[in-house]
C-alpha cells in the first residue's frame, strides 16, 4: 500500500471522517464510537452497528486505525488511530478548512459564523 | 441472539461473522437499535462485504483451475460446443420459423390453393374467385416465368414472374421508383424491375421510369423498381429480376385451362382462415358446377398461413434438430456436473483442509461455484462466438436448402434464450441431482470422505451416466435412423442415368428474327446440330421439360371414356429416352415415322401403363386424349404405341403417370432445354456451348448449363444437410458419454484399489476383477440403454415427419444405436479395467 502522501484517500466519505473524529482524542470501543458520531451530528449520521464494523474492518485492515490491547473484555475492542490514520484525518481536515475558507471567500459564510 | 439478526449474521462472511457477530449483537442491545433496521443493514453490510472477497474468489478459482488445465479445458470445450450448436440452430429456428415474413400485413397474407390442378389456378378461375369471395382485402396470382431482357449490349436470361393487379398489393410492394401496376397495365405491356436488375442493367438510373426495353422481344414500359429487400413469397422464386403485369387477351388470361398460377391472397382484418376458407370452396364449388372439364381430380381446396406455406417443409426438420442440440446441451451439462463432482472428490483433502482453517461450508460452495461459473462464463461465450462463426460458415451451403436464411442472425434473443436455455439445462444436470443426493458433495465439504458416502456418491454419479447414456442413445437412434432415410432417398432409383449428361437452357426466340412456326423448329434443329459437333458430345436431344424437373400436368381421357383425369405430360424429341438410358418396356420408341402427318402417336410411362392397363402390354394400341394443345381445334386422340420406364422427377415422390408426345408431331416448338450427353471429359463445355448459341443466332441470351447429377444432388442437399448434422451431434453425444462413462470407472478403480487388492490377495484372478468393472460399466450401460430407448420411443415420434420410407421404429436403426453404445461403454471401461487387473495385493497395503 502506498503510504506516502494520505490525501490518497481523500476526499473520505463523511461516516468515515467521523469515525476517526471519534477516536482522535483516544481510544473507544464500537458502540461509544457510533453514539459520539451521532451526538457530534445531531443525529445526521447514525451508524448501524454493520455498517460501523464494515468500516472499522477496512479501517483495520488499511492500518487507518488499531485494535489496542487494554480492552479488559476479549469480545468489547477498544480502537485507536494509527500514525498514518492521524495524518489521513489531518489530511481531510486541512481540506475541509480550505472549503470552508473558499466559501468565506465567495461571501456563502459569515465572517464571524 | 435475536433470530432476524442470526440470520442476516448468517448470509456474511464467516470471518466477519465471527469476529463482530457478538459485538453486533450487544451494540444493538445497547444502543436500542430497532432489530429489523439493524438487521436489514448487517444483511446489506454482509452482501457488500461478500462482493468485496468475490475478487478473491475469482483469483483463487484462477489459481486453482490454473492447477488442472486439463480439467478446465475440457469444461470450456464441452460447453462451448454446446452451447455453439444451440446458438446456431436457435438463432436459424427464430430466423426461419418466428420472424415474420419481410411484408406489411404479413399475419394476413393466406396461400390460397385450388381443388385441382395441385393447387393451381388458371386466371379466369382465380379472377372469379376473387371476385366471388368476400373474406379478402386483395387477391392475387403469381406464374413463374422466364425472360430476355434485350439490350445493345447484349441479351441475358431473367428470372420473371407474371402476376395480376392483385399480387404485388397482397405483398404490400411499395416501388422505390415509379409505381405499381394498376388497370392500365392490363392492355399494354408493363414490368417492374428489381433493385439488382436496376443497379446491374440499367446504371440506377432514375430515368428508367417510363422507359421502353425489349423483353423476349416486344417492347415494355419500365413502370416501377421494386426496393432491395423485396422479393417474390414463394421461396423458390426470391431471385425473381422482373414482375410482368399481365396482357389481357393473352392465352396465358383466356384459357381457362391453363393453370399455372399460385394465388395469394390478403385476409381483411379479423377473418379466420376458417371463415376464408369456406368462402372460396364455395366459390370454387359453384365454378366446378359451371365448368367441370376444368375441375378434374376434385379435393376441397385449402388455405394456409402464408408463413406455414413458405417454411411448413422445413419445419419438423428444423425443431427435429433443435431437439438434438437441446438434448446434447443437458449431456454436456451431466458431464461437466460429473466432471466437476469428481474433482470435489479429488479435492478432498484441500478442502478438508480449508476446513480445518475456519471456512464454512458456505465459503466453500461460494468457493466452488466461482469455479464452475468461470468455467461457464468462458466456455459460454467462447461458444456464443463459435455459434455466429459457425453459422457464417454453415451460410452458403444452407442458404441453397432452408427458407429465409436472408433472416437468420445471432441477436440479443438469441443469445438471451439460449443462455436461459443453459441455465435451465444446469439447473436439470446440477442442482436437482445434487440438491436430491447430496452426498458427495456433502461427505467432502465436511472433509469425511468415509467410505460409505464416497460409495453412494459414486452410485449417484454412476445414475447421472446412465442419464447421458439414455440422452446419448436417443441421439445416436435419430442420427441413425436420418441417415437410413438418406440412404434410402438417394438409393431410390431414378429411372435414368444422370452420368455425364448435362441440361442446356433452351433459348427464347425474338418474335421479330422467328415469325412462323417452323422457324422455332428450325432453331431446335441447329442447336442440337451445333452442339452435337462440340468435341465430347456424343448425343443431343431436347424436351419440353428437362429431366429431374415436374413436368406440365394436363387432363386426359381414354377414349370412349368420358372420365376426365390429370396426367404429367411431356414433349420431347428423338434420342430422348436413349440419351437418358430409359428402357423400352414395350412396343416401339418415337422414330422419323412419327412425323407431323403420321397418326398421332405417344408413349406412356409404366407407371401410366400399370395404372390404366394392368399390365406393361395392355395400353399398347389404346387410344387417349391428352390436352396438348394442337394449333388451333381440338387436340387429336393418339395412340399408345410404347410404354417406357418410370423417370422420377423428385427424389421424394414415386413417379407419376406420365405421356410423352413427339415434338416431331407439333407444328410449334415447346423445346425449353436441350439435354446432352458426354464422353466424360467436360472441361470447357459451358463455353462450347455459348460459343454454339452464338453461332445459330448472336441474340440468343448465354444459357445455363448444368450437370444433371447436380440438380439431383441438389434435391437431397435438405437431407444430406440434415444428416450430417445428425452425424456430428451423435459423435459429440458418444464422445461426451464416453468421457462420463471413463471418468465414473476410472474413479470408482481407485476408490476400491484396495477392495481389488483384498480380492486378489484371497485368490480372485485378474480375470474376475476385470469381470467386477466390466460388468459395472455394462450396468450402468443397460439402465441408460433401456432409459433411452423409452425416451427415444416419444422423441422419434418428432422424427416421423422427416423421414423417408424409414420406420421410426427400424429394427436397424435401434439395434445399431445400441451396439454402439454397448460397443462405446466397454471401450471406456477397457483402460480402468486393465488398472484394475493389475492391481498387485502387497502395493495396496502400502496404499492406504
Amino acid at each position: 500500500m502506498a503510504r506516502q502522501d494520505p490525501s490518497s484517500a481523500l476526499p473520505l466519505g463523511a461516516s468515515a471522517f467521523h469515525i476517526l473524529l471519534a477516536i482522535a482524542d483516544g481510544e473507544r470501543n464500537g458502540a461509544a464510537i457510533a453514539v459520539d458520531v451521532e451526538d457530534e451530528t445531531q443525529g445526521g449520521i447514525r451508524l448501524m452497528p454493520g455498517a460501523l464494523y464494515r468500516y472499522l474492518k477496512q479501517m483495520l485492515a488499511d492500518g487507518w486505525i488499531a485494535e489496542t490491547a487494554s480492552s479488559d473484555d476479549a469480545r468489547c475492542k477498544y480502537y485507536r488511530l494509527t500514525a498514518w490514520g492521524r495524518s489521513i484525518a489531518q489530511a481531510e481536515a486541512r481540506r475541509l478548512e480550505s472549503v470552508v475558507r473558499r466559501a468565506r471567500e465567495r461571501r456563502l459564510l459569515g465572517a464571524g459564523a | 441472539m435475536p433470530l432476524l439478526l442470526r440470520f442476516a449474521l448468517a448470509l456474511c462472511p464467516t470471518e466477519f461473522r465471527r469476529e463482530y457477530g457478538e459485538q453486533i449483537a450487544a451494540d444493538v442491545r445497547q444502543r436500542r437499535l430497532s432489530l429489523i433496521a439493524a438487521s436489514w443493514d448487517v444483511l446489506i453490510q454482509g452482501m457488500l462485504l461478500r462482493c468485496d472477497a468475490f475478487g478473491g474468489y475469482i483469483t483463487y478459482a484462477v489459481r486453482s483451475l490454473g492447477r488442472s488445465p486439463l480439467y478446465a479445458v475440457v469444461v470450456v470445450v464441452t460447453i462451448a460446443t454446446a452451447i455453439a450448436a444451440n446458438v446456431a440452430v436457435v438463432s436459424t429456428l427464430e430466423g426461419v420459423l418466428f420472424k415474420p415474413l419481410p411484408y406489411p400485413n404479413a399475419q394476413r397474407i393466406v396461400a390460397v390453393a385450388n381443388g385441382s390442378y395441385d393447387g393451381y389456378f388458371s386466371y379466369l378461375n382465380g379472377r372469379d374467385t376473387a371476385t366471388m369471395t368476400s373474406s379478402f382485402e386483395q387477391f392475387g396470382l403469381r406464374a413463374d416465368d422466364g425472360t430476355m431482357l434485350t439490350l445493345p449490349s447484349g441479351s441475358v436470361n431473367l428470372h420473371a414472374s407474371l402476376v395480376d393487379l392483385g399480387y404485388l398489393r397482397v405483398l404490400g410492394l411499395t416501388p422505390e421508383l415509379g409505381r405499381n401496376f394498376d388497370a392500365q397495365d392490363l392492355r399494354s405491356r408493363s414490368a417492374i424491375i428489381s433493385d439488382r436488375v436496376w443497379r446491374r442493367y440499367f446504371g440506377a438510373s432514375t430515368a428508367v421510369v417510363g422507359r421502353r426495353v425489349l423483353f423476349d422481344g416486344h417492347p415494355y414500359t419500365i413502370v416501377g423498381v421494386a426496393p432491395a429487400p423485396f422479393h417474390d413469397i414463394e421461396y423458390r422464386s426470391r431471385n425473381t429480376d422482373v414482375w410482368f403485369c399481365v396482357r389481357l387477351g393473352a392465352p396465358y388470361v383466356t384459357n381457362r385451362g391453363w393453370s399455372s398460377y399460385r394465388a395469394w391472397a390478403l385476409l381483411k382484418p379479423g377473418i379466420p382462415v376458417a371463415t376464408a376458407q369456406a368462402d372460396v370452396t364455395r366459390a370454387l364449388e359453384t365454378l366446378r358446377a359451371r365448368y367441370p372439364s376444368h375441375f378434374v381430380q376434385w379435393k376441397p381446396p385449402s388455405l394456409r398461413n402464408a408463413h406455414d406455406e413458405v417454411v411448413g417443409s422445413v419445419a419438423s426438420m428444423l425443431y427435429s434438430i433443435y431437439g438434438a442440440v437441446l438434448v446434447l446441451l443437458i449431456i454436456a451439462c451431466a458431464n461437466v456436473t460429473n466432471m466437476a463432482l469428481a474433482r470435489v472428490a479429488a479435492r478432498e483433502r484441500e478442502l478438508t483442509l480449508r476446513t480445518a482453517l475456519g471456512a464454512t461450508r458456505l465459503d466453500l460452495v461460494v468457493q466452488l461455484g466461482t469455479e464452475g461459473a468461470l468455467l461457464f462464463a468462458v466456455g459460454a461465450t467462447a461458444g456464443f462466438a463459435c455459434g455466429a462463426i459457425a453459422l457464417q460458415l454453415f451460410s452458403p451451403y444452407v442458404s441453397a436448402i432452408l427458407p429465409r436464411w436472408d433472416a437468420v442472425h445471432v441477436d440479443i434473443v438469441t443469445v438471451l434464450y439460449v443462455a436461459l436455455t443453459l441455465l435451465a439445462a444446469l439447473i436439470v444436470a446440477t442442482l436437482i441431482p445434487v440438491a436430491a443426493s447430496r452426498t458427495e458433495l456433502a461427505a467432502a465439504l465436511k472433509g469425511t470422505g468415509n467410505s460409505s458416502s464416497a460409495g453412494r456418491a459414486v452410485t449417484f454419479r454412476s445414475l447421472l451416466v446412465s442419464v447421458e447414456i439414455a440422452l446419448a442413445l436417443t441421439v445416436v437412434l435419430a442420427a441413425a435412423l436420418i441417415v437410413r432415410s438418406f440412404v434410402t432417398l438417394t438409393h431410390a432409383p431414378l429411372g435414368f442415368s444422370a452420368e455425364h449428361v448435362y441440361v442446356v437452357e433452351g433459348p427464347t426466340l425474338l418474335p421479330s428474327r422467328y415469325k412462323n412456326p417452323e422457324s422455332a423448329q428450325q432453331v431446335d434443329h441447329a442447336l442440337q446440330n451445333a452442339m452435337g459437333s462440340i468435341p465430347g458430345v456424343h448425343t443431343t436431344s431436347c424436351a419440353a421439360t428437362a429431366p429431374f424437373v415436374p413436368p406440365w400436368t394436363t387432363s386426359f381421357n381414354l377414349v370412349a371414356q368420358e372420365r376426365q383425369r390429370v396426367v404429367a405430360v411431356n414433349l420431347v424429341c428423338d434420342g430422348y429416352f436413349a440419351l437418358l438410358h430409359v428402357p423400352l418396356l414395350a412396343g416401339r420408341s418415337f422414330g422419323p415415322q412419327d412425323s407431323l402427318r403420321a397418326p398421332a402417336v405417344v408413349l406412356v410411362n409404366r407407371a401410366f401403363a400399370m395404372q390404366y392397363g394392368g399390365s406393361v402390354t395392355n395400353v399398347l394400341g389404346r387410344r387417349i386424349v391428352p390436352g396438348i394443345a394442337h394449333g388451333d381445334g381440338q387436340p387429336p386422340p393418339r395412340t399408345v404405341v410404347g410404354v417406357v420406364g418410370d423417370m422420377r422427377d423428385d427424389l421424394a415422390t414415386p413417379p407419376v403417370p406420365t405421356v410423352y408426345a413427339p415434338q416431331s408431331q407439333f407444328a410449334f416448338s415447346a423445346i425449353d432445354a436441350y439435354v446432352i450427353g458426354t464422353s466424360g471429359a467436360d472441361a470447357g463445355l459451358a463455353d462450347a456451348v455459348m460459343r454454339a448459341y452464338h453461332n445459330v443466332d448472336p441474340f440468343f441470351a448465354p444459357p445455363a448449363v448444368t450437370p444433371l447429377s447436380s440438380n439431383i444432388d441438389a434435391s437431397a442437399a435438405g437431407a444430406r444437410l440434415a444428416a450430417s448434422l445428425f452425424l456430428a451431434f451423435s459423435a459429440i453425444a458418444l464422445i461426451l458419454a464416453l468421457a462420463g462413462i471413463y471418468s465414473v470407472t476410472a474413479y470408482s478403480v481407485t476408490q476400491r484399489t484396495r477392495e481389488f487388492g483384498i480380492r486378489k490377495a484371497v485368490g480372485a484372478t485378474s480375470a474376475a476383477v476385470l469381470g467386477i468393472v466390466v460388468q459395472r460399466a455394462l450396468r450402468q450401460a443397460a439402465i441408460g440403454i433401456a432409459l433411452g430407448l423409452v425416451l427415444s420411443a416419444f422423441a422419434v415420434r418428432f422424427l416421423a415427419a422427416v423421414l423417408y420410407q424409414t420406420s421410426p421404429f427400424d429394427v436397424v436403426a435401434i439395434s445399431s444405436a445400441v451396439a454402439i453404445l454397448l460397443a462405446c461403454t466397454l471401450l471406456a471401461a477397457a483402460l480402468p479395467a486393465y488398472a484394475a487387473m493389475r492391481i498387485e495385493p502387497a502395493q495396496t497395503l502400502h496404499y492406504e
